[in-house]
């Protein structure tokens, strides 16, 4: 009994080329040739189709997930470029994996949080451990998703879900989810895992605030218009540089808006529940965040704070440590925020800071994760999506 | 405590609240100041670690080139460093060879479809291309066409390179522009790649490769004509070192003073030697010369006449033996007129001396039995017609000395002179005779202590030389014509005699049996004048004498006489010790 798991990555340009390095190193250190379920994070330089084809040969067209991300995270790199790809196998005789997905988000995140609970229900079982998601970060509204999915599912004690938002590395084109063969955008991605084991799974952010308390005056679902009765755009103009609308998706990076996080929440996860403005409309002056919000809701603006994101990434571990209790993990997931990268950490910085909690938690804990543009993870015993934040899950 | 008015509390209130709305709008101000602030901070912490890559890799790319003078492997570092730092799409090399006048493409990536990469694979771009005309001869630094660039002959040449936008940089140095790179991205994933544009920071990454890459292309020419160079240099060695080594003449090159500077494996073969390193350090020229005076008169021509040739010399070899080697040499003189250096060739003559010598031999010795046949023919006719005379006068003489018995002393000195002179000119006849006809032998069974001493009762021993005899008890009996080996060994005797110095001396007479050959050896000792190695050489030749009464024909006579009774002769001599002739014969099987 038990659970062989392998990661490598490459950086080749040539995407066959590419895929198959990283297919091929994580077989060898898994061990395995035929694996039950291949995760794949990569970056969007490359033609994602080739990509993928070649890790399907390479892996014996085992069942295939995952989705692009901003960068990388493995134990031996961190990389951020538009050219990589990471690739996790995984054969196991405790664990089963079902991978699924729903198409056309655009139609609305609630449909396809139905269609998406209605395709895995058959699938799921009382050893069901966690649902792994990969959403299209640039239009997911995770709030009707969850409900829709949730309701559907109709579990007593809702299934944890964990995940990352798909990235684009900040071109705001597309972004792309795997199923198997296929390359999909506008779509989630999941992964069931069920069986012999368990899941410790922690969030930190690193953000305060700034400043006085700004109203939503009016909003729609996920889309702000209003804020202090000026058009959202207007109202936020000021805190950007020039040039701002025609590089919003980096600009946004350094804007984030901190809500009141509920009372139940508030001491594992602290005062504020941060959102990312995702996507904006110069012609109504709205922007797109990745829930939805009421009219009347206050906000902060929020900074990242290197020091509290290093402090949070301490406590992170210590909180999954603790759940692990000492036992060792068969691999860790990690969806870190675009925000948390190279945006605002020096190089250097940022692989110290990962390669901080990969030390403490094992450095040969086969590791797996990407940058994204949201991350989803359970906050006492609630799902719930995040921005600015870093997951980590271990399943064990 | 102070106890205001309402109004002034609601003044007070109003002056508060306005203070407190300037203080928020104070903080709102400062609150956007630091987000905008640290937005920029991040982007130019961003840009930072990004240059500081790309500069970090440019200098370790720069190392890599400085160690690699193989220009395809430069332009492969330099690809990765394109694609992978400074992120551009698709990089084409182009290389034009010397004496060229098109540029071909020499290393490519960033093309993953197939055909494209084989299309652009196979671009040529002619030297003089007016396309090109601004980078070859114009001076410029590059071309540069961007997205937006309003069409021009660099936007006709998009479709060639697969690029919606490039850059073209020259490579190479000032006057020789030998390779191009071109970098740029495809319309569809430009956004993914780092853009085009002509920005100085843009451009920056480029020109610095550019740069580093025009060293590498103008060191490869450099080094790619020194190393033809070379080539040639070692072509030419080799043909004639192989000359040199191969040559079946010596080669040699010396100092005046005689140091053998260089020597090939000739002039080692020829002098005894198995290498001529060995040779080089084992000898110097000097040591070389049997005689010194001939080295001395060689370089006395040479400084007359900067060449010599076929210059004769004996040289000595490894093992003492004599070469005989015919030298050409130049000498290499200095400004100045001195010689500097002897070099030529040598070439061993030795067997065509031996040949001049054994030819000239063969011709003296064709004369000689010219000669001989002539002597023969006469002798036999001259020989009968002289002996009867003397015959007659040796009779009148015995007659003379009967009827002058009371003669006074001159008359019998004249008349012993007659005899004497008469018994010579038989002798000489006799010899002359024996010479034109050797009888055949009557062997027969002879006993050798018999034979010795029959020989020595015919021979006149004066009385400072005295005879030995030394001959075992037990001897065999010869198979031989008695009469024939007396006379030989009288001849051997009486030259052993006639050998001594006046103060006399001693003539040994030894027999040796030798049982396994069959035969018995007869020797005749004198420790007397001995005989040249000169003229042991000519001994046996007829009419050879070095006797003011002879006429060289007594060993002659001998030798024939010998092997006409199957036997040989030997003889060994030593000046000034002695001379030992030896009689080998057949034994006959019974002894005595």
């Amino acid at each position: 009994m038990g659970t062989d798991v392998g990661v490598a990555y490459s950086i080749i340009r040539n995407p066959a080329e590419a895929g198959k390095e990283a297919a091929q190193k994580a077989l060898e250190r898994a061990g395995i040739t035929t694996p039950d379920l291949v995760l794949v994070f990569a970056t969007i330089g490359y033609n994602q189709q080739l990509l993928i084809q070649a890790i399907r040969e390479a892996t014996s067209g085992a069942p295939l997930s995952g989705c692009s991300g901003e960068g990388i995270i493995t134990q031996e790199t961190v990389n951020e470029s538009n050219f990589c790809v990471s690739v996790m196998v995984i054969r196991s005789d405790e664990l089963r994996f079902h991978n699924s997905f729903a198409k056309d988000l655009s139609r609305g995140a609630g449909i396809a949080g139905e269609q998406l609970a209605q395709e895995l229900v058959p699938q799921l079982a009382a050893d069901s451990i966690a649902c792994i998601l990969f959403p299209d970060g640039l239009n997911f509204d995770f709030d009707p998703f969850l409900t829709t999915f949730e309701k559907t599912l109709s579990l007593q004690t809702p299934l944890p879900l964990l995940g990352g938002f798909a990235a684009d590395n900040c071109t705001s084109l597309k972004t792309f989810q795997y199923f198997n063969d296929d390359v999909l955008s506008d779509a989630v991605a999941c992964v069931v895992i069920s069986g012999k084991g368990n899941i410790a799974c922690g969030i930190s952010h690193g953000c305060m605030p700034v400043g006085a308390k700004r109203t939503i005056t009016r909003s729609k679902g996920n889309i702000i218009y209003e804020i202090d009765g000026m058009p959202a755009l207007e109202a936020l103009g000021d805190y950007f540089e020039d040039g701002w609308k025609s590089k919003w998706n980096r600009t946004s990076l350094n804007l984030c808006l901190g809500f009141e996080s509920p009372g139940h929440i508030r001491q594992e996860y602290g005062n504020f529940i941060i959102r990312y403005m995702m996507g904006k409309d110069d012609h109504d002056g709205s922007v797109r965040i990745q829930s939805d919000v009421q009219n009347g809701t206050g906000f902060w603006i929020v900074r990242r704070d290197k020091e509290l994101i290093c402090t949070g990434m301490q406590t992170l571990s210590r909180q999954i440590k603790s759940q692990l209790g000492g036992r060792k993990p068969k691999f860790m997931l990690h969806f870190d925020c675009v925000g948390r990268g190279k945006v605002v950490f020096r190089e250097q910085e940022k692989i110290e800071l990962i390669k901080s909690i990969q030390n403490d938690i094992g450095a040969d804990t086969p590791w797996l994760g990407f940058y994204t543009y949201g991350e989803i993870g359970p906050l006492s015993g609630l799902n719930c999506s995040h921005n600015f934040t870093a997951v980590l899950a271990a399943i064990f | 405590m102070t106890n205001k008015t309402a109004p002034e509390n609601r003044h007070a209130e109003a002056d508060e609240i306005a203070r407190l709305n300037q203080e928020n709008k104070l903080l709102s101000e400062q609150v956007k100041r630091l987000i905008r602030v640290e937005t920029r901070l991040y982007e130019y912490q961003e840009e930072l670690d990004s240059q500081l890559k790309e500069y970090q890799r440019l200098y370790e790319l720069n190392r890599k080139f400085a160690t690699d003078f193989n220009i395809q492997k430069v332009f492969e570092h330099a690809i990765g460093y394109i694609i992978q730092d400074l992120e551009y799409e698709r990089i084409v090399f182009l290389r034009r060879p010397d004496n060229s006048e098109v540029f071909t493409v020499c290393a490519i990536d960033g093309y993953y479809d197939p055909e494209i990469r084989k299309a652009v694979s196979g671009l040529v771009l002619e030297q003089n291309d007016p396309f090109l005309a601004p980078l070859l001869l114009e001076g410029r630094e590059y071309l540069i066409c961007k997205e937006d660039s309003e069409k021009n002959r660099l936007t006709g040449f998009r479709n060639k390179l697969f690029m919606n936008e490039y850059l073209i940089y020259p490579l190479g140095s000032h006057t020789n522009k030998s390779a191009l790179m071109i970098v740029g991205n495809s319309a569809e994933n430009a956004v993914l790649h780092r853009r085009i544009d002509d920005s100085k920071g843009a451009l920056l990454g480029t020109g610095n490769l550019a740069g580093i890459l025009s060293s590498s292309v103008e060191n490869n020419v450099s080094y790619t004509s020194m190393e033809k160079a070379l080539n040639q240099e070692k072509i030419a060695e080799a043909k004639y070192r192989s000359i040199f080594e191969n040559a079946i003449e010596g080669i040699f090159r010396t100092t005046p003073d005689g140091r053998i500077i260089d020597a090939n494996p000739s002039i080692a073969a020829i002098l005894g030697h198995e290498i001529e390193d060995a040779f080089k350090d084992a000898a110097s020229v000097k040591d070389l010369y049997e005689d010194q005076s001939r080295r001395d008169e060689l370089l006395q021509q040479l400084s007359i006449n900067n060449a010599v040739t076929d210059f004769e010399v004996r040289l000595r070899s490894k093992d003492g033996q004599t070469i005989w080697a015919s030298l050409n040499v130049r000498a290499v003189k200095d400004s100045g007129g001195k010689i500097v250096y002897l070099e030529g060739f040598m070439t061993d003559i030795s067997k065509r001396k031996q040949a001049e010598a054994e030819l000239l031999e063969a011709r003296e010795e064709l004369l000689r039995k010219e000669k001989l046949a002539i002597l023969g023919q006469l002798s036999g006719s001259v020989g009968h017609e002289l002996r009867n005379p003397l015959g007659v006068m040796n009779n009148a003489i015995y007659l003379l000395r009967i009827v002058l018995a009371d003669a006074d002393s001159k008359t019998k000195e004249y008349l012993d002179i007659i005899k004497q002179e008469i018994d010579n000119s038989l002798r000489i006849i006799t010899d002359l005779l024996d010479f034109a006809r050797t009888k055949p032998p009557r062997k027969n069974t002879v006993n050798i202590r018999e034979l010795i001493e029959a020989s020595l009762k015919k021979c006149s021993i004066p009385e400072h030389v005295a005879i030995r005899i030394d001959m075992p008890e037990k001897l065999p009996v010869l198979w031989t014509d008695q009469l024939q080996m007396e006379q030989v060994l009288q001849n051997l005797i009486t030259n052993g005699i006639q050998a001594m110095p006046e103060k006399g001396g001693m003539v040994t007479i030894r027999t040796e049996q030798m049982l396994e050959e069959g035969i018995l050896r007869i020797c005749v000792i004198d420790n007397g004048r001995g005989i040249t190695a000169k003229n042991m050489k000519k001994l046996f030749q007829p009419l050879f004498t070095t006797k003011t009464k002879g006429i060289g024909l007594g060993l002659v006579v001998c030798k024939n006489l010998v092997e006409a009774n199957g036997g040989r002769i030997e003889v060994q001599s030593e000046p000034d010790k002695g001379t030992t002739f030896c009689l080998l014969l057949p034994l006959e099987s019974e002894t005595v």
